[in-house]
């Protein structure tokens, strides 16, 4: 069932497969762009994989304007007027992001200044601000998780004020997203799982949440079908370049889902217990996924229940609540196999959160605007409650 | 026929701007005389401005807390720090006509946030109190993720909030 009005757009030319990279330098021309600022991190170069960039422009009639790989964990402010001035000494007239989600929403950070030629990242807080053709960008992912090729969302702090600085708009939309299995071949096993994780979660999320709509349903449940068959093979063998693949594109797909219909407790949560503890992203999700799923049984058991066939294999028979905790559980079960194949954790106490930090937790995620999206009310009580259960 | 749309639309704006006024001189009432609305907005800063408006042109209001509560700064956009926007008079209305609670028309797209969204997030929980109080248990019902329950202290501030409207409505008119 669909809400009364819903949207949904994404704007983004997907390249997926063996080599894909290669196609980057004809994607620029076709985008009238020839001379690249590549937007990356110290991780991304010292596994090695912007030498696969560097080699896709051989040749071509494109170039590498310049290469800033000093992005860290959370991208700042600060960092993002260094790249922008960076661009504009290099004379670069695109942006290509190569790494996790710093570096991407950097990369889009980057591209608000640029395009709107300002230092003040605050005077475009909030949504549908952007009003100006934004230059052309281009991401490369180097993680399967974040979705953040395909989301219309920066998140960026502002290190003088203090907070985090959240953009919607549509002209955020990368141009093109690149999907090439080497680049994600590197990934350890605990982040392998973490991040593949955090794309079910988006998957989920996308599905249960109140900004469901028929096409980010089936964008949903396709994520969700390829994280299934796929995640733990990655974990178990991060040479699989075919599962690396199907990934890396269900990680996309639920960007595409969740940035259409958006989170919901979980992620409120998740942002919160990032914000306060420093704990990633992916891992928070996959902490927090069967708790969120169960605190929203009372609104939205007959959605979660049609996620059954997917997660169980077969549809359960019961009430919608019992086919509702067999996705639940089968949820519990993939986090219980990922964290015996890479030591994910699987309980926020094991994730580094001490327990009188959880009332500030608490208190931060009942402001994450992904709370309007859940299906049933969350009071700082009720996601204290949460908190307590994943602890 | 262009004359019956001006006419319907300036219908619309009236009863939009009949809606912004009385949500504004309730919540400057409310946040001296509601538990509920006291302690929602007990930690925000002093001096916090933000508004309600409908695109392209209004109508809009704008409440600033001061003094520990809220003061109705009149209409129009007086620079907030938050604004809420319907994106068009039709969306508005079914908010405040109490077809559809804040929270759908977020979810619907019908409304932007311009500003801090934790901000944004705190505003709606204290709308959604001032709401409270000015919609009939019914509306609540429906608009409300959870419609909640009143005291009967609550329901007596509510029959005193009923009954002071009109007068408010009218000496804030002006303002």
């Amino acid at each position: 069932m669909s809400n009364d009005l819903f949207e949904f757009f994404c704007p983004v030319k997907v390249i997926s497969g063996l080599q894909a990279l290669a196609n980057l330098p004809h994607e620029m021309d076709q985008l009238g762009a020839h001379r690249a600022l590549i937007v990356t991190d110290k991780g991304v170069v010292g596994a090695g994989l912007i030498k696969h960039v560097e080699a896709a422009f051989e040749g071509a009639g494109c170039e590498i304007g310049r290469i800033f790989d000093e992005t860290p964990p959370d991208s700042s402010n600060v960092v993002v007027n260094q790249v922008a001035a960076l661009y504009r000494e290099s004379k670069c007239d695109c942006i290509v992001a190569v790494g996790g989600g710093s570096c991407i929403d950097t990369a889009k950070g980057v591209n608000i200044v640029i395009t709107e030629e300002t230092d003040d990242l605050m005077k475009f807080r909030g949504a549908e601000r952007l009003k100006k053709q934004m230059r052309p960008m281009f991401v490369v992912p180097t993680t399967a998780g974040t979705g953040s090729e395909v989301t219309l969302v920066a998140v960026i702090s502002n290190v003088q004020a203090g907070v985090k600085m959240a953009f919607t708009s549509d002209r955020l939309y990368p141009n093109v997203a690149i999907l090439d299995p080497r680049m994600t071949l590197t990934m350890p096993p605990k982040i392998t799982a973490a991040t593949g994780m955090d794309a079910l979660t988006h998957a989920c999320e996308a599905y249960y949440c109140l900004q469901k709509n028929p096409i980010s349903d089936s964008l949903a449940i396709t994520a969700i079908k390829l994280t299934l068959a796929n995640l733990a093979t990655c974990v178990e063998n991060g040479s699989n370049e075919r599962a690396r693949l199907s990934m890396a594109e269900a990680s996309l797909i639920a960007g595409m889902a969740f940035s259409n219909s958006m989170v919901g407790i979980v992620h409120a949560i998740a942002h919160a217990t990032g914000g306060v503890c420093h704990v990633p992203h992916g891992i928070a999700n996959a902490i927090l996924l069967p708790f969120g799923m169960e605190y929203n049984l009372g609104k939205s058991a007959g959605v979660i229940a049609e996620l059954a066939p997917y997660f169980c294999g077969r549809d359960i028979p019961g009430s919608d609540e019992d086919r509702a905790r067999a996705v639940i559980q089968a949820v519990r079960d993939l986090g219980a196999k990922l964290n015996k194949l890479s030591g994910m954790p699987l309980r926020l106490r094991d994730a580094g959160v001490p327990e009188d930090k959880l009332a500030d937790i608490a208190k931060v995620a009942v402001n994450d605007g992904a709370t309007v999206y859940n299906p049933e009310e969350v009071t700082f009580d009720e996601a204290l409650g949460v908190l307590r259960r994943a602890y | 026929m262009t004359r019956l749309f001006l006419l319907r639309y300036s219908v619309k704006r009236k009863i939009a701007e009949i809606a912004l006024l009385a949500l504004g001189v309730t919540f400057e009432y409310l946040s001296r005389s509601c538990a509920a609305l006291k302690k929602e907005i007990d930690g925000w800063e002093e001096g916090r401005v933000f508004a309600l408006s409908v695109l392209p042109d209004g109508p809009a209001i704008s409440l600033k807390k001061e003094g520990g509560a809220i003061r109705y700064l009149g209409r129009g956009l007086k620079q907030p720090n938050l604004t809420f926007y319907f994106k068009n008079i039709d969306s508005a209305l079914m908010v405040f006509v109490g077809m559809m609670g804040a929270h759908t028309a977020s979810v619907q797209h019908r409304t932007i946030v311009h500003g801090d969204i934790g901000t944004a997030m705190e505003a709606l929980r204290a709308m959604n109190v001032v709401q409270t109080y000015l919609m009939p248990g019914f509306v609540l019902k429906s608009t409300f993720k959870r419609p909640p329950k009143l005291s009967i202290g609550e329901l007596l501030l509510k029959a005193w909030v009923m009954l002071r409207l009109v007068p408010g409505l009218i000496a804030a008119a002006s303002r």
